[in-house]
Order: C-alpha cells, then sequence, then structure tokens
C-alpha cells in the first residue's frame, strides 16, 4: 500500500460520495478510486500512458510536480510556456478549478472542477499515477 | 515564409497525408510518437519529401505563402480546403486548436467509440454522405433502433414511462403537427427564403407554436425536449422555422428526419476518420495553435494574423470559425453590416454532450427530458450485464447544468433511473470552449433570413461553416455544404483574376 503525502485538502476527501466508503480501504483509497472516475472526463483530452503519449493535451502520467507547460514534445499555448512554477499539489487544485482563470489563454477547454472534493480525489489519483510503473 | 521563425516548434511544420504531422496532430491523427519524435512511416516519409520540395517550389513561383488560407480546421474548412487542394492550389489551414475536428471530436469512452460533438450522419444529408462514401467510410449504427424502454420527463419532474411504441405515436403526431405545411413553406429547403411567407414567419418561435397545436403534456414534453435540443437554448428564443427547415431537408418525413437525427455514426474512425481522409486527399498544409486574430484585405491578396503574431498571405481566405468566436477576429475592412449584426446576436446554442457509464444494466432506454430538466435527451449507447448501461446525454441547456460535476450528473440521471450509480462520465462543455464558444448553430427567431447574408462573398473573404449553410444549418452536413460552396466561390474568384 502506497503511503501518500497529503496537505490542506485531506479532510475533504471524507466528502467523497462517488466510491463508497465502505469499499475502500482508507480514506486514501477511497479519493484515489473516485479521482479515477472523474479523470474519465480528462482522459478526453489527456493520455496517461507511461510512453508519455499525448493527444490533444498534455500526457498527465508524471504531471505532479512536473514544471508547469513544459513537457516534451507538447506545444503549449503562450500562457503556459510563460508560466513558472511546478505543478505542485496546490497549482494543480487552482487550476483545476477554473483553468481560464488561472492561465488566461489556455487552449484547455474546460470549465473547471468546482467541488474541492473533486480536485482532491483527481490530485490524489494523479499523484499516485505519478509514482506507479503500470 | 512569413510564418516561419525557424524554432524547432511544431508550427511551421506541414501536414501531408497524415504522415508528417506536426506533434499533438501527429497523436491526433491517430500516431502515438514517444516523447516528441514524430513517428513517420519510410513509404509515407518520402511523399513528405517529394511533396515538400515540390511545395517549395511552387510558392517560389507566387508572391504569397499560398493561393488560400482555410481557418477552421473541422467540417467546413477541411472540405474547402480538400476542394482547393485537390486543385492544385496550395492551401494552408490554420487550427486555434490542438486537433482536427472543430465541434466534432471523435474519441472512447468506456470501451466504446464516441462522439463528443457532432456525430450522427445519413444518406439524406447529400453533402457529408457524399463524402462518407467517396472515402469509403461506411456508418456504425446505434442501438437505438432497438429501444426497449421510453421515458417522458415533463417539465414539472414527473417522469411517464411509456411503450416504445407509445412514443413513436406521440412523437410523431406531435412531430407532424409542428411540421404541418413544411412543404409548403420549404419547396426547396436549400433556398430557404424561397416561399416569402417564411420571412413572415421567422419571428414565431417554438414554444408560441407548440402553445398553438393542442397537444397533451407528454407530446408538449416530447416536442419540448427536441426543441431544447435543436435550439440548444430556451424554446421561446428557438425559431420555430429555423427547425422546419431542418425537417424539410430531410424530405419532409419524419423517419428519415429521426433516423438521420441519431442512429448512424461515421465508420472507420468516426469523424475525425473521415476528416482525416479528406485532410489527406487535400494535400493542405495544417497548422495548429494558430488562432487568428487579423483578417486583412488589400487589393490583390489578404493578410492573416495569428494571435502569436504570424503573418500568413494568400490570394484568398476562407473563414470558417463558429459564429460566436468571430469576436475574436478583427477584419479590415469590417464585414458587411448585415454580416456584423447576425454575429452581433450570436447564436443560442449552449449545447453540451456527455456519457455516463452506470453500474447495472438498466435496458436499452431513450428518454426526453422537458426543459428546465437539464438533460434534454437520453440515449442507451450499450446496455450489458457487463458494462451496466453506457449513456450518451445530450443537454440542450448547459447553464443548467455543471457537466463535469459527477454528482450533479448522478442525481439527474438518478430522476430516470432511481438509484443509478454512476460509475464514470466524460463530457465536452462547447460552449465553454474558447474556439467553439458554442455547440451546434440555432437560429433565433429572426435570424433565418439575416444568416443567408454570410454566404456572400465580400472581396477575397469567403465565410462558410455550417451556419452559412443554405440547408441543414445545425448538421455537420451543413459544415460540408458551406466548405464547398466556398471553394467554388473562390474557384470563381481565381478563374475571373488569376494569380
Amino acid at each position: 500500500m502506497r503511503v501518500f503525502k497529503f496537505c490542506f485538502w485531506t479532510s475533504l476527501m471524507f466528502a467523497a460520495s462517488l466510491a463508497n466508503a465502505a469499499e475502500c480501504a482508507s480514506p486514501e483509497a477511497c479519493s484515489v478510486d473516485r479521482g479515477r472516475k472523474i479523470f474519465m472526463t480528462c482522459a478526453a483530452c489527456h493520455s496517461i500512458e507511461p510512453s508519455g503519449s499525448f493527444t490533444v493535451g498534455p500526457n498527465l502520467r508524471s504531471v505532479v510536480d512536473r514544471p508547469i507547460g513544459k513537457s516534451p514534445g507538447f506545444h503549449y499555448s503562450a500562457a503556459l510556456q510563460k508560466a513558472k512554477g511546478s505543478w505542485t499539489p496546490a497549482a494543480l487544485n487552482s487550476f483545476l478549478m477554473a483553468p481560464s482563470e488561472a492561465y488566461p489563454g489556455t487552449s484547455m477547454a474546460f470549465t473547471g472542477l468546482k467541488k474541492p472534493d473533486d480536485r482532491a480525489a483527481v490530485i490524489a489519483y494523479l499523484k499516485q499515477l505519478s509514482g506507479s510503473k503500470e | 515564409m512569413s510564418g516561419d521563425t525557424g524554432k524547432p516548434n511544431f508550427k511551421g511544420r506541414r501536414l501531408f497525408l497524415g504522415a508528417a504531422a506536426a506533434l499533438p496532430a501527429t497523436s491526433v491523427l491517430g500516431a502515438k510518437p514517444p516523447h516528441g519524435q514524430p513517428s513517420v512511416p519510410p513509404s509515407a516519409k518520402s511523399v513528405l519529401d517529394t511533396k515538400h520540395s515540390a511545395c517549395d517550389a511552387q510558392r517560389g513561383k507566387h508572391k504569397f505563402d499560398a493561393d488560400v488560407i482555410v481557418i477552421g480546421a473541422g467540417f467546413a474548412g477541411v472540405t474547402a480546403a480538400r476542394e482547393l487542394g485537390v486543385e492544385g492550389n496550395k492551401v494552408i489551414l490554420l487550427e486555434a486548436s490542438t486537433r482536427l475536428g472543430g465541434r466534432t471530436y471523435s474519441g472512447h469512452f468506456a470501451g466504446q467509440n464516441v462522439e463528443y460533438g457532432g456525430a450522427w450522419v445519413h444518406w439524406a444529408e447529400p453533402h457529408v454522405w457524399a463524402e462518407v462514401e467517396r472515402y469509403g467510410h461506411g456508418v456504425e449504427e446505434e442501438q437505438i433502433a432497438n429501444v426497449d424502454r421510453a421515458l417522458v420527463m415533463l417539465p414539472d419532474g414527473r417522469v411517464k414511462e411509456l411503450t416504445t411504441e407509445q412514443l413513436d405515436a406521440y412523437d410523431k403526431d406531435g412531430m407532424d403537427k409542428f411540421t404541418a405545411g413544411a412543404r409548403e413553406l420549404f419547396p426547396r429547403p436549400y433556398e430557404p427564403l424561397t416561399n416569402p411567407k417564411v420571412r413572415e414567419l421567422e419571428n414565431i418561435s417554438a414554444a408560441d407554436h407548440i402553445a398553438k397545436l393542442g397537444l397533451n403534456e407528454v407530446q408538449t414534453a416530447i416536442l419540448n425536449a427536441e426543441m431544447t435540443l435543436y435550439g440548444a437554448g430556451p424554446i421561446s428564443e428557438y425559431s420555430y422555422l429555423a427547425f422546419v427547415k431542418c425537417f424539410s431537408c430531410m424530405s419532409w418525413d419524419y423517419y428519415t428526419f429521426n433516423d438521420a437525427d441519431r442512429r448512424y455514426r461515421i465508420g472507420k474512425g468516426g469523424t475525425l476518420g473521415l476528416l482525416k481522409s479528406m485532410i489527406q486527399h487535400s494535400k493542405a498544409e495544417v497548422r495548429f495553435s494558430s488562432a487568428v486574430n487579423q483578417v486583412r484585405q488589400e487589393r490583390d491578396h489578404v493578410i492573416v494574423t495569428t494571435e502569436d503574431g504570424r503573418k500568413v498571405t494568400a490570394r484568398a481566405v476562407v473563414v470558417t470559425v463558429p459564429t460566436n468566436t468571430y469576436k475574436r477576429i478583427q477584419f479590415i475592412p469590417a464585414l458587411s453590416p448585415a454580416k456584423r449584426k447576425y454575429i452581433d446576436q450570436g447564436e443560442m446554442s449552449n449545447g453540451a454532450k456527455v456519457f455516463v457509464q452506470l453500474e447495472k444494466n438498466y435496458g436499452n432506454t431513450f428518454a426526453f427530458c422537458a426543459d428546465p430538466n437539464p438533460l434534454t435527451v437520453v440515449q442507451t449507447i450499450k446496455n450489458s450485464d457487463e458494462v451496466g448501461t453506457i449513456l450518451s446525454i445530450t443537454p440542450g441547456r448547459r447553464k443548467l447544468i455543471d457537466i463535469n460535476d459527477a454528482d450533479e450528473v448522478e442525481k439527474q440521471v438518478q430522476r430516470l433511473f432511481p438509484n443509478a450509480k454512476l460509475v464514470g462520465l466524460s463530457g465536452y462543455d462547447w460552449a465553454n470552449d474558447p474556439y467553439s464558444q458554442q455547440a451546434w448553430g440555432a437560429y433565433r427567431v429572426g435570424q433565418m433570413s439575416l444568416a443567408q447574408e454570410l454566404a456572400v462573398p465580400e472581396g477575397r473573404v469567403f465565410l462558410a461553416g455550417a451556419s452559412t449553410a443554405g440547408g441543414l444549418n445545425e448538421y455537420i452536413d451543413g459544415a460540408v455544404e458551406s466548405g464547398l460552396r466556398a471553394g467554388r466561390q473562390v474557384r470563381e474568384l481565381f478563374s475571373r483574376s488569376p494569380a
């Protein structure tokens, strides 16, 4: 069982309702499970193949803590190319809430996940993916 | 080329025969390049090299970067590019996003081929069907012909379960009454203003028209949902004749109209597969991530500027962007007052698409949900004990629901399928895509006659896109029709004033 290091949103995970708490080994596992389901929307444009392949958006296999707008080979909007910093969980959280507000000019056509626990779940899932070989 | 900076990004590269696409394009087109290396099969590479040198030579002959610039790589733009490209014109296709498709978008959900945007085609749609035939794509059939459960949600939220025979009978009767007189109103539906009465009646809304038909509450709810779908907005704003015109294009026939509406998807890769076939044939150069912000017309050429400041020149430009995105582009000189008026009004189209997977098998269900219930039209695309139930949901008014909120979508789905548990969802919010800002184009009351002005050329600037079509303006077919027409108009310009 992977050990997760969670930050400020840990408490929000208990709100997860898509995943039945009784079926999960822990709140963290519940959140990852829920994140996997929510990620189906993201998967319309984002690959998580270990090869690093991408489709419409950049590959998100190892997005957590990756420099923003720098995934090899992917052509970003000017807004993301110029961005500084890394995709920390906090940066991902604010981006996923409203992508076009976090980075005006982004070509990511996604309205955002309005619920904090939805964002926390997706980030938990991405974090697990980042450390996974499968 | 004025668009090149020499930087090793993909913007200046070419897309020939689908093999040497810019990187995101390559993966959109099906290949999977590992970390930035485009995978070019050896056979295609030699073709590519030949084309490169042929085009470089051709460009040297002309004063401009291209013969034609096409803006927008949806069905309208790709059709126009193909029309002009196969005749030997050098065509540069500028696309704001990183993919072909425009408001069509082929993808996968829960193991199924799905279309996140424009999806269904039919042989009664002459333009897109000709393309399906020409490139040998065929169709894949939805399971709608074998529906075993029919549900209608009334405006107050009550759900009526009908037999499928009842649904057909109610729907047909309501639709017959709604479209009464269609043959006389639209004797030539591709020239919608043939009957002068159309101008008189185009201010009547779908809501007002339904109210006059004397239907029962279930029939009224069905028509309400149909019009919310087609109008992609409140039916009090949707022109009733906008719908009747589309109906008339289907030979004024209820069954043909219904089949065209939601039964057949394009085969062999869906809408994207067909677009790939067309773009390969076109020999056009496709530049992705190239959003245009200015179109300037000079005496013998046009200058198109992208948001990153690059300029591309050509003898003509075909603009195929969705109506609601025209405000992103400055036209010099300005477009005609009639065009500006239509663009300023904008289209009401506020539709979206969301696919959901439910844990259990709820049968092959079809449901109409009358406004203000947000799901509008719900269609089962797969159901079995293994996968549960996969629904294709087309909300006509996405403002009424956050399609990215799984809890909210699950709650709405549970009104049709009590206690249903959502396994996953995936949607596309067209109205919030900065490069579409709308779903299918729907005429507001009073807009149909104004829209006919869109197809009138302005010197070297030609407008295409489904909203400029004479016929099926809300369909993929209208996009293809408009691309063919714009191709013809550019051809006529070039024969009047050769390079």
